[in-house]
């Protein structure tokens, strides 16, 4: 579904990606990972087309995506989630959530007009709909709160049942485990999975081991810009160059 | 029919508003204060316009009042010179300004923040250089005379309570059309983009598109406003579309609220209240000149912007937010407890 | 090429001014993040006030002394009580708070000064030199050379002291700043009492020739903001460039077309110029981490 092909990608003088490659198949929950600056948020920004790689390519279900202005990439099919949180903090959260339903509807200078004798039946389906994904997020109690007024924990739902509505075939996860506690931890990955089982794919960059290692069927592993390895995640807390990265080659020492 | 959790139109407060405009002149009869009120309403279209533009688009425009007067000349020019009718003006009016900003934003549109912000305020100092200087076809400084009246079924729509009716007739198209758009699919849009235009974006959002049909929008409305002026006055001339007035608008948006299409409309009324205001106290003592209403129009946009940042009207609705968001937790609380007790 | 000459020079003379005005709006601008367009003001109260203090009879070198300590002290006053209370506010904000300064200064100027044009000596003998064809005052070339001292100055400033190491270290990464001890509050209200001296220093330099008056702020400062744009802002080699383009385009505009066009035509190509380079000439400076 995805195809990374020899993706490199150059600030200046600053190399973040360096010739990385690899695939993500449909159904599946893959995980991006690696030590700080690895260059896996480098390469999301890539994959949602905030900015284009320097050489290679991306291409989704077969088109290439790379060079797309951004609002072209999710109508084809694929939604993000961000690190640094971009809710709309003044807008409420099902409000945020019927953004994310901005390019599935329509509405029309006649639909348009007709607001003045009330709310339009347009309106009320997306209005239901958003709820309806508030829902499966657990979010529903909070359905007319401010986003500025919400808790950690909640925003990162709220993010991840936005990019949702936009009823993705390929969702990408930045770190949307940052900063939660052990069950709110637990939660997220309940539902990643929930929501790879209604057909999403989902791509995740993570830090959390515990996440990650049990919810991933594939592990691409990035350091310092380059993929240093790409497996099951049992192969992966075996691989040597994987251990290397993570820790150093202080535990090469110790075992002497 | 109401959806909770959406912003939405408090259509109780358009009717309100509405039968305030009736009512106006009913009880203020001077003619001075009519006049007023004429102009506060000419005045409220183009900030309305401008708040949409800043609190949506998120952009700050410097030049508005260049939209303004080449509403108010396309009019003008075509009424007097070409003798068309004023009602046939007014959408080439509305289409000259909207064409104009279409143009403009599209060239400016890999410009951003204060290059953005200067790049209008240089078409602003552009427009009313050439109102000056195109003598040939906008008489220049001295002035542009003869300008038609407005009539209607044959009846001429005198200055005064008639006029007065005319401009706030308009005001509430504007106002209801503005509201509308605020609290649709695109209004949400829209304030998706002034939250985060990144995530905008990666939801399919056509964040240039959007903004550039917001600032046609507002240009047509100062254009509106322009025809509606011109109308009204039997001259006019470059002076009242200058970096000034420019200044002027953006105090009314931001003593309102840019945020709010209803701040907007406030603001205008209180910056046009503290105008007459400072006139009034000038004739009674003479130290105040026009040059006091300067220095109030600077503190009043020193002291918004300090204490409050988002304006009068969006900083007291969220004092009744705060209210009733405290009464909803109050009742979240009592209902708690019985719960607990039943577990146990 | 009489006329060419003389256009040039007078493009050279009033883009000195320029320079020095957008070089206001930089310091400012690379410290804060705030466009200062109240910095036209600097300038118009530099005149002013040299007018007010030598027609008192104060005498020349005094009042110029005097006339820079003032302003700068206004300049303190402004950062002092309006933009630190502004902190955090969006970029808008910011801008709406110096133009709101802006318009009461210039407001409380009408007041105390009237709306008349005053006189200020020149600092030396005034018989313009003529040569090529073209004349030119002592008064310009004192404007051209104070622009090159204050240019030389800075630069040796901002490079070779430590305080100027601690201010372009404040502009280019203020938290790294913070961290080694820079208080990010003083360097703010360096910037602007610097600022202010700047402006100061070019009100009293074109004072003789271009009468001031209660309103000459607005458009030095607009046209000031549009040359540090031109330029690229933050970027102080950039503000000298875009002041001196600024004066020429306006000085051939109003000598080749007509003066009231001048004006029209300088914002005009100052447009163009966007258009081909949005970021402004020179660029502008991206390794900074405080941002719009």
């Amino acid at each position: 579904m995805l195809q990374v092909n020899s993706v490199t990608k150059r600030f200046g003088g600053v190399i973040a990606n360096s010739d990385v490659s690899f695939t993500v198949d449909e159904g599946q929950i893959v995980g991006l990972i690696g030590p700080n600056g690895a260059g896996k948020s480098t390469m999301f920004n890539m994959i949602s087309s905030i900015f284009p790689p320097t050489e290679g390519s991306i291409l989704f279900c077969g088109a290439k995506i790379d060079k797309l202005p951004s609002y072209k990439v999710a109508p084809l099919g694929v939604s993000r989630t961000f690190q640094n949180l971009q809710v709309f903090k003044s807008m409420t959260v099902i409000e945020n959530v019927m953004v994310g339903q901005h390019m599935r509807t329509k509405q029309n200078v006649a639909g348009f007009a007709s607001m003045l004798l009330g709310i339009t039946k347009n309106e009320r389906k997306v209005y239901e709909e958003a709820m309806e994904v508030l829902q499966f997020f657990h979010l529903e109690s909070v359905f007319d709160q401010k986003a500025s007024s919400l808790s950690l924990g909640k925003l990162r739902l709220l993010e991840f049942a936005r990019a949702y509505a936009t009823r993705p075939k390929l969702l990408l996860l930045d770190e949307i485990a940052a900063g939660l506690n052990h069950s709110e931890t637990s939660e997220m990955s309940a539902l990643i999975k929930k929501v790879r089982d209604t057909g999403v794919t989902v791509l995740v960059v993570e830090h959390d081991m515990d996440l990650v290692m049990s919810i991933c069927d594939k592990l691409i592993v990035l350091d310092q810009g380059i993929k240093i390895a790409e497996g099951t995640p049992r192969e992966i807390q075996a691989d040597e160059a994987v251990i290397t990265a993570y820790l150093g080659a202080e535990v090469e020492e110790e075992a002497i | 029919m109401k959806l909770r959790g959406v912003q939405q139109t408090k259509w109780w407060g358009v009717v309100i508003f509405s039968l305030a405009i009736l009512a106006f002149p009913l009880v203020v009869t001077q003619s001075f204060f009519i006049t007023q009120a004429t102009f506060a309403g000419i005045y409220a279209i183009i900030a309305i316009g401008l708040g949409l533009l800043m609190g949506y688009a998120g952009q700050i425009s410097l030049g508005q009042a260049a939209f303004y007067g080449i509403g108010a000349y396309t009019t003008s020019v075509l009424t007097t010179t070409l003798g068309w009718s004023p009602w046939l003006s007014l959408p080439v009016a509305l289409l000259v300004s909207g064409l104009l900003a279409f143009v403009m934003g599209y060239t400016m549109s890999r410009l951003s923040g204060y290059y953005l912000a200067m790049a209008t305020l240089a078409f602003g100092i552009i427009v009313h250089t050439l109102l000056v200087e195109w003598k040939g076809i906008t008489m220049g400084a001295s002035g542009l005379y003869g300008i038609p009246q407005l009539s209607l079924f044959g009846m001429t729509i005198n200055q005064g309570v008639p006029y007065y009716f005319l401009v706030w007739f308009f005001v509430l198209i504007v106002l209801i059309l503005s509201l509308n758009i605020v609290h649709s699919r695109a209004g949400r849009a829209l304030r998706s983009i002034h939250d985060s235009e990144i995530a905008s974006s990666s939801m399919g959002v056509n964040t240039g598109q959007y903004k550039m049909q917001v600032f046609v929008l507002s240009a047509m409305f100062a254009g509106l406003a322009g025809w509606l002026f011109a109308h009204m006055s039997y001259s006019i001339s470059p002076s009242a579309f200058t970096f000034d007035a420019s200044i002027l608008f953006l105090a009314m948006v931001v003593l309102g609220g840019s945020g709010s299409v209803w701040g907007a409309l406030i603001g205008t009324l209180l910056i046009r209240l503290v105008g007459i205001t400072v006139h009034a106290l000038g004739e009674q003592f003479p130290f105040i000149t026009s040059d006091f209403e300067h220095v109030i129009y600077g503190l009043i946009l020193i002291l918004v912007v300090i204490f409050l940042p988002r304006g009068l009207f969006p900083t007291i609705t969220s004092w009744f937010d705060t209210a009733s968001i405290k009464r909803t937790k109050k009742k979240e609380a009592l209902a708690v407890v019985p719960v607990k007790r039943s577990i146990s | 090429m009489g006329d060419f000459l003389q256009f040039t020079l007078t493009g050279i003379t009033i883009g000195s001014i320029y320079a020095i005005v957008a070089l206001g709006f930089v310091t400012i601008y690379s410290v804060t993040k705030v466009i200062n367009l109240a910095q036209g003001e600097f300038v118009m109260l530099g005149g002013l006030t040299m007018f007010s203090l030598v027609s008192a009879g104060v005498p020349y070198w005094l009042s110029f002394i005097a006339t820079i300590f003032f302003v700068t002290m206004i300049g303190w006053l402004m950062e002092f009580i309006l933009v630190r209370r502004a902190k955090g506010a969006d970029a808008i904000s910011l801008i709406i708070l110096t133009i709101g300064t802006s318009i009461f200064i210039r407001g409380v100027s009408s007041m105390v000064w009237g709306k008349d044009q005053h006189r200020v000596d020149s600092f030396t003998d005034n018989t313009p030199i003529t040569f090529g064809g073209a004349s030119v005052t002592p008064q310009a070339i004192w404007v051209v050379l104070i622009m090159l001292l204050v240019v030389a100055l800075m630069y040796m400033f901002i490079d070779k002291t430590m305080i100027g190491k601690a201010f372009q270290a404040s502009s280019v990464n203020p938290i790294a700043a913070r961290l080694m001890g820079i208080s990010p509050t003083r360097m703010s209200s360096f910037s602007f009492v610097l600022s202010a001296a700047l402006g100061a220093i070019a009100g009293l330099a074109i004072a003789p020739i271009i009468f001031p008056a209660y309103d000459m702020g607005a458009m030095l400062g607009i046209k000031g903001f549009s040359a540090a744009i031109l330029g690229g802002l933050g970027s102080a080699p950039g503000a000298v460039i875009g002041g001196l383009l600024i004066g020429l385009f306006e000085s051939m505009g109003a000598g080749y077309v007509s003066s009231g066009m001048k004006d029209a035509i300088t914002f005009s190509i100052f447009l163009v110029i966007l258009l081909i380079r949005p970021n402004g000439i020179l660029g502008e400076k991206t390794i900074g981490k405080g941002g719009l």
